[in-house]
């Protein structure tokens, strides 16, 4: 099982640097998601990775061996298309056995790998039909098929959901994970899709503008995001500035945010009194109340959304910050739009950072 | 209200805009199509002449002043006019059963009534054919020998003076008809085609994939190579091609390779030059199309570049290689001109009809030349575009169907073919070939008139012909951008579909069919209608063939221009006029410029249709070819520099207004 | 404020019905989502109300006025395609004006509306920037200024989000609602995404085939779907098949063809009929002890998977017989199982909602074409 690294490598097109100075290692048998806005440079990455371009400074390493150099073809690996691109002339079963034929790997183990990896992504009653006989969903599982043919240990996908219906990609993240899992390969794909990010992978590169932000597992990302980008970008989050008018004791103190609201908050990073800070939080950490409670802050309901099992509400605070709070379904009291409230902060549920320099919508923006 | 709103506002009434595509389809219809196909109708107005004249062996003539001893010898042989400065010719063919001797004696008599005598014996046998040539000024015979079994031919005593030719304007053979000639040249035309249009693919390939897959520096200027040979005229392309690969007697300009004397040879290499362009343009068309994901997953699953080129892109290809085939086949069926300079260059002296080949195009300007020949004329045209149609849809169904054996895989052989030196090899073959093949025959020209005697230039002869066929030019490019681009534009996005698949089809017709049936066709129409002006004719004979060049150029351009965009602009309160002036034009306005520099240089080059409509024709290339068969090669080269130069300043032209709206 | 009302709306493509017989009524200032798998009409749909193609039958008024006749730009329709159609040879400033210019108006009401739309989009400042320079998000927002400045009061939205970042989507959702109702249009949006219909619509029209299938609010569709494959389109449903035994005044009974026994919610089904029963994913429970009551409703699995969603986690459960059964758990759920665990699963009889058993199977209703 292959082993990847890439080491210092950097794209550049003309001016544009694609990529800049990326390191990156990762395990046998790990499943990678590099996540990032479209521009990011995640393409390229993989695109260096399987050879088809060439880096601009830099090596990669498969197994221990550097393949910077390497003619795709002759790189060991399976490449799945954000277009999927089936061979259109080709029916389902000739494109499944594509590697295997121009592999020479012989008549049997053509016809048996063939077999074998289309009734994997149950296709195999369908070996007939021409790639636009298929629907969008079944043209990708053919087209995982297709790479999985190769016999290769690595996998690499390219946005290979993005071209589908919203509710059909639900269904192939399955498809996906069960596959890579079960068949042991070392998977690398890429997404600006941060659910399906979450959702598929052991471990999670974010990237933005060329470079990485932060690397960590899905939950470590979610619920300790070390960065406000990764914060913002991995799931939802409401964001709050103000500053520490107090001391720290036992890691906690005081912020105060416009209009002169205070907030209780942890301060792990022992910031100094005076310093800037910003808390974000997730919707379902937050809690409203009619009541006046601790910690909280007044405001009033301006939307109110239907999410199925939760409700969410758009709440403009008193302190001119708009914050999101899911509330499920089953304990939700109905509160309406233009309805005064008071949103609960739990200080352990803050996610506290230092109020940025370049001013906080750019760094959380997401273009 | 200003008036031009209300003109606009007028335009934009469905009624208006429904009675204008009207217009402009009848115009296509009756001044285009119609013309074009018209010599079809001469199968059943005329039939009886053609069977008459071409299909069925004349009557036996009298030989007068001509004493032929011979069997089943017949003489053929054109000019009607006696002009003893004219070169002569003598076709002699023949069909023996057995070994055969013939002696001859030929007596020319020049303009000072001194008298030549000219003996000779030949044995022949079987089916075949004798040239003897003579020119009154010019002593050299040339003999040149075709057909199999060759022997020994005897004619005894045969007398030739050219006051006989007065009282001859044909002889005709009982065992020879017409119609085996115009066999024989649609045969050599077909043949040279075909075999022009798989040397291109197979170069064209290659070069495209550079073009398109590949970057590397100096690109651009490559590019711009590869088009160089379609801004010159083809009549100046095949007095240069000549120049450089052929033997060409009473020639011999500094640098000419003189590899050939063989006119089938020559003919393929010059048409070569102007079609490989065209291939190598659809094909680099077709490559931009397809996605290149097709390529790099298949690379990806391990397969060899050559592997992948062959399984993948091939296949995709298909749809798009009809075009390129199509186009390259049908400009050498078409191509007159060069083809009528360089048989020209490679047997001077000798007249039209006495060329060892001819090809069907050459055929006509011939006949046409000598004229009287109208029922040849109409049948050869008439079967040039019924085989031209029917090998269109043969070509479009052979490749949509054949099986190509692309889907078995070599993987040893082909790994190693896309290794280490093949690439290279193959990259560094192609540009030799451009080079050698396309770029130096090109020009070789001035190599010549660099170092060849200069002799006196009828400067006025040629500003008059440029005058006539700037004329010609310019008024069909006009004519064919008011009709050219409103028919696209039906054509991309009408909405009876079964009205505009068939224009779609209808288009193409005057691309394919040779010009110089197209405008034996042409002057068939109009002049049963008795309008009898030459340039009119002309005119519209050079109309009929560029009309397409807009209308694929702008169809092109709409087809890539989302519909969306229109519709959006529509939506937000745009009527259909200020669509077209805001939206539409400015996305398409290189495209119409393109197809608007195409027809008229397309216009400027042009000789057999020009030559098929009506025997005297002053444009340019006609002018050059007249230059070139009479032998006055200094002043035909430079004539052929100065249009060289004029094409490519409109050309450049082009490139750079082109260029400066991608800059934007 | 206009309504729309469509009657008996039929459009083919040659033997391809795009549009079958579709009689809707959008009201005033309704931001109505049109919720559909490829295919199933949608987009034609948009068209036909745009003017842009014409019907085969039926008719479209607009403000009881009926536009069928009327060419796209006396519709008073703004239409946003799917890749925006910025014109490219035009920069911000002449594509936001591109309308009130063809309209005719003078040059100052230009300016001013002009500005007006930039200035409520945050593109004000790019006004010289071509699309090309723009990121995608700033593309839909010029888009959307460009809709909103040529006097419509209809707009016509077809998948405004797709071209979009799936983090980016989420965002953008509120902003084109509020844009919407800010301006008092009456909206019809087109998408494929049952979420981005659930959280941003006041009704919901669920489209497949060219024919309606259901129509409410978004609460309406995903509690009370009208047939399996809404059930399982607008979040994820498992499903059980078999026949109705009895219904009585709080539940009804299903038994399965293994003789299991199911309570699920009541129906006005016949007892005796062939029915089928599924619940939504985020409805399905998981616990590790036994579940108290009895037998029914009870499944015992193990967990093969787990997809971490952040707030949800999703969990793919193997029963015994080997049917594969999903659940959506929240996050401080979610945390306390692991793949591998045995779990129970318990379907809750309230959330349980019974369907007749629909033609071919229920695999084959719930494929998403």
């Amino acid at each position: 099982m292959p082993e990847i690294e890439m080491k210092g490598i950097t794209k550049r097109f003309g001016k544009v640097t694609a990529a800049a100075n990326i390191n990156l290692k990762i395990k046998e048998g790990e499943y990678v998601t590099i996540l990032g806005p479209s521009g990011c440079g995640k393409t390229t990455l993989v695109k260096i990775l399987s050879g088809i371009w060439e880096p601009t400074e830099g090596d990669c390493f498969i197994d221990g061996k550097k393949v910077t150099g390497i003619p795709t073809f002759e790189r060991d690996l399976g490449y799945i298309f954000q277009n999927i691109a089936l061979f259109p002339h080709m029916t389902v079963w000739q494109n499944t056995s594509y590697a295997p034929i121009v592999k020479d790997r012989g008549q049997d183990v053509m016809e048996k790998t063939t077999t074998e990896n289309l009734e994997l992504v149950n296709l195999l009653q369908r070996k007939g039909f021409k790639p636009f006989e298929l629907s969008g969903g079944e043209q990708q599982k053919a087209g995982i098929a297709r790479a999985l043919c190769s016999g290769s240990k690595l996998l690499i996908l390219d946005e290979p959901l993005s071209a589908l219906d919203a509710r059909v990609r639900l269904d192939l993240r399955y498809v996906i994970k069960n596959l890579v899992k079960s068949k042991g390969l070392t998977a690398i794909h890429v997404t600006h899709d941060q659910e399906e990010a979450m959702s598929i992978s052991d471990r999670i590169v974010l990237m933005r503008a060329g470079g990485i932000v932060e690397v960590d597992t899905p939950e470590n990302l979610y619920n300790r995001p070390k960065n406000l980008f990764t914060a913002n970008f991995i799931g939802e989050a409401s964001f709050i500035e103000g500053r520490i008018i107090d001391n720290n004791e036992d890691n906690c103190c005081t912020m105060r945010a416009r209009n002169g609201y205070k907030l209780k908050i942890r301060n792990d990073s022992c910031m100094m009194k005076g310093a800037g800070v910003v808390i974000a939080v997730r919707p379902e950490n937050l809690f409203i109340s009619r009541k006046e409670e601790d910690n909280s802050i007044p405001g009033e309901i301006q939307d109110k959304i239907f999410m199925g099992s939760f409700m969410r509400y758009r709440i403009m605070l008193a302190t001119d910050d708009l914050v999101q709070v899911e509330i499920a379904e089953a304990i939700d009291k109905t509160f309406n739009i233009g309805d005064n409230v008071n949103v609960i902060f739990k200080s352990e549920k803050l996610l506290v950072y230092p109020r940025p320099k370049e001013g906080l919508q750019e760094v959380l923006s997401l273009e | 209200m200003t008036l031009s709103e209300k003109i606009s506002d007028f335009i934009s009434q469905k009624k208006v805009i429904k009675g204008w595509y009207a217009l402009v389809i009848i115009f296509f219809i009756m001044l285009v199509i119609v013309p074009t196909l018209f010599v079809l109708t001469y199968a059943f107005t005329g039939w009886d002449e053609i069977q008459e004249t071409v299909m069925k062996a004349p009557p036996e003539i009298q030989y007068t002043d001509v004493d032929l001893n011979f069997h089943n010898v017949s003489i053929i042989h054109s000019p009607d006019i006696i002009d003893v400065t004219d070169p002569y010719s003598l076709e002699v063919r023949y069909n023996m059963e057995r070994d055969t001797s013939l002696n001859y004696t030929v007596y020319l008599m020049d303009d000072e009534e001194r008298e030549i005598e000219f003996q000779d014996e030949f044995i022949v046998n079987g089916t075949g054919t004798v040239w003897f040539n003579a020119s009154a000024n010019d002593t050299h015979n040339h003999f040149h020998h075709v057909g199999e079994g060759f022997q020994t031919l005897v004619v005894s005593n045969v007398t030739w003076t050219p006051e006989i030719w007065e009282e001859e304007v044909v002889l005709r053979s009982g065992s020879r008809l017409p119609w085996d000639m115009v066999k024989d040249a649609l045969i050599v035309s077909f043949v040279i085609a075909t075999i022009v249009t798989i040397i291109d693919f197979t170069a064209g390939l290659p070069m495209a994939w550079l073009m398109v897959r590949k970057d590397f520096r100096g690109k651009k200027y490559i590019d711009t190579l590869i088009d160089m040979p379609l801004a010159i005229p083809t009549a100046a392309l095949g007095f240069s091609t000549a120049m450089f690969w052929a033997v060409t007697p009473g020639l011999n300009p500094y640098g000419s390779l003189s590899l050939t004397s063989s006119p089938f040879i020559l003919v393929i290499l010059l048409h070569i030059v102007f079609s490989y362009p065209y291939m190598v343009r659809s094909l680099s068309a077709i490559l931009h199309e397809i996605d290149i994901n097709y390529e790099t997953a298949a690379s990806t699953l391990g397969a060899p570049p050559l592997t992948v080129a062959r399984t993948i892109t091939l296949p995709l290809f298909r749809a798009g290689l009809v075009t390129g085939i199509i186009l390259c086949f049908a400009r050498s069926l078409s191509e007159t001109g060069g083809t009528m300079a360089a048989l020209a260059m490679m047997t001077p002296s000798l007249g039209e009809l006495a060329y060892p080949m001819k090809t069907g195009p050459t055929l006509i300007g011939a006949w046409k030349h000598a004229g009287g020949f109208e029922p040849h004329l109409a049948f050869t045209a008439m079967i040039l575009v019924i085989i031209t149609l029917i090998l269109l849809v043969i070509i479009k169904i052979v490749i949509m169907k054949f099986k190509m054996p692309l889907r078995k895989v070599f993987p040893g052989p082909e790994r190693l073919l896309s290794k280490g030196v093949f690439p290279k090899l193959k990259d560094g073959l192609s540009f030799l070939f451009m080079f050698l093949v396309l770029l130096i025959p090109s020009f070789f020209i001035f190599s010549f008139v660099l170092t060849g005697d200069p002799s006196p230039v009828d400067w006025g002869g040629f500003w008059g012909a440029m005058r006539f066929s700037f004329l010609v030019a310019g008024v069909i490019t006009v004519i064919n951008l008011i009709f050219g681009v409103p028919l696209a534009i039906y054509i991309v996005r009408g909405t009876n579909k079964i009205m505009t698949n068939i224009l779609d089809i209808l288009v193409n017709v005057p691309l394919i069919v040779p010009t110089s049936a197209l405008g034996i066709s042409l002057g068939m129409f109009w002049g049963s209608m008795d309008l009898g002006m030459t340039t009119l004719l002309v005119i519209s004979a050079h109309l009929a063939f560029t009309f397409p060049l807009v209308v694929r150029n702008v169809a092109g351009a709409m087809e890539e221009l989302d519909p969306t965009y229109e519709e959006t602009a529509r939506t937000l309160g745009a009527k259909p006029m200020f669509v077209f002036r805001k939206i539409v034009f400015p996305s398409i306005k290189f495209s119409v410029l393109a197809g608007a520099i195409m027809a008229f240089t397309r216009s400027l080059g042009e000789t057999g249709a020009t030559l098929a409509v009506v025997k005297e024709a002053n444009t340019v290339p006609v002018y050059i070819v007249g230059l070139v068969k009479s032998g006055d090669y200094y002043p035909a080269a430079l004539a052929c520099i100065a249009l060289i130069f004029i094409s490519f300043i409109t050309m450049m032209a082009m490139r750079y207004m082109t260029k400066k709206a991608g800059d934007n | 404020m206009p309504e729309i009302r469509i009657t008996n709306l039929k459009k083919a493509f040659g033997d391809l019905v795009a549009i079958d017989d579709l009689t809707i009524d959008v009201k005033d200032g309704e931001y109505l989502t049109i919720l559909g798998p490829t295919g199933a009409g949608k987009t034609t749909l948009l068209r036909l109300i745009a003017g842009l193609a014409e019907q085969t039958s039926g008719s479209i008024f607009i403000d009881g006025e009926c536009v069928d006749d009327l060419p796209p730009e006396r519709r008073k329709v703004a239409f946003l395609s799917q890749t925006y159609s910025l014109f490219p040879h035009m920069n911000v400033w002449e594509n936001t004006t591109f309308g009130p210019i063809a309209r005719g108006w003078d040059p100052e009401q230009v300016e001013i509306i002009g500005r007006e739309m930039l200035e409520m989009v945050h593109l004000y400042d790019r006004k010289d920037a071509y699309p090309g320079e723009l990121s995608g998000g700033m593309q839909q927002r010029n888009a959307l200024a460009r809709a909103l400045s040529a006097d419509a009061k209809i707009l016509l939205l077809d998948e405004p989000l797709r071209a979009l970042d799936a983090r980016l989507r989420l965002d953008l959702r509120y902003e084109l609602k509020q844009l919407s109702k800010d301006m008092g249009m009456t909206t019809i949006h087109v998408t494929h995404d049952q979420e981005e219909a659930l959280t941003i619509s006041d009704r919901i029209l669920v489209l497949r085939d060219g024919k309606v299938i259901q129509s409410g609010t978004p609460k309406e569709i995903f509690n009370k779907p009208a047939i399996p494959f809404i059930h399982h389109f607008v979040g994820e449903a498992n499903f059980i098949s078999g026949k109705l035994q009895e219904v009585d005044d709080e539940y009804s009974t299903i038994v399965d063809d293994d003789g299991h026994k199911y309570r699920t919610q009541k129906t006005d089904l016949k007892p005796g009929s062939r029915v089928v029963a599924g619940i939504k994913t985020e409805f399905t429970l998981m616990t590790k002890e036994k579940w108290e009551s009895e037998e029914i409703n009870n499944f015992t699995g193990s967990i093969e998977r787990i997809l971490f969603l952040g707030r949800f986690s999703d969990f793919e459960i193997k029963l015994g017989n080997g049917e594969i059964v999903h659940a959506r758990l929240p996050g401080y759920q979610a945390n306390k199982f692991d793949g591998g665990d045995k779990v129970n699963i318990p379907y809750s009889p309230q959330r349980m909602l019974v369907f007749p058993e629909p033609e071919g199977g229920i695999k084959k209703a719930l494929e998403m074409v």
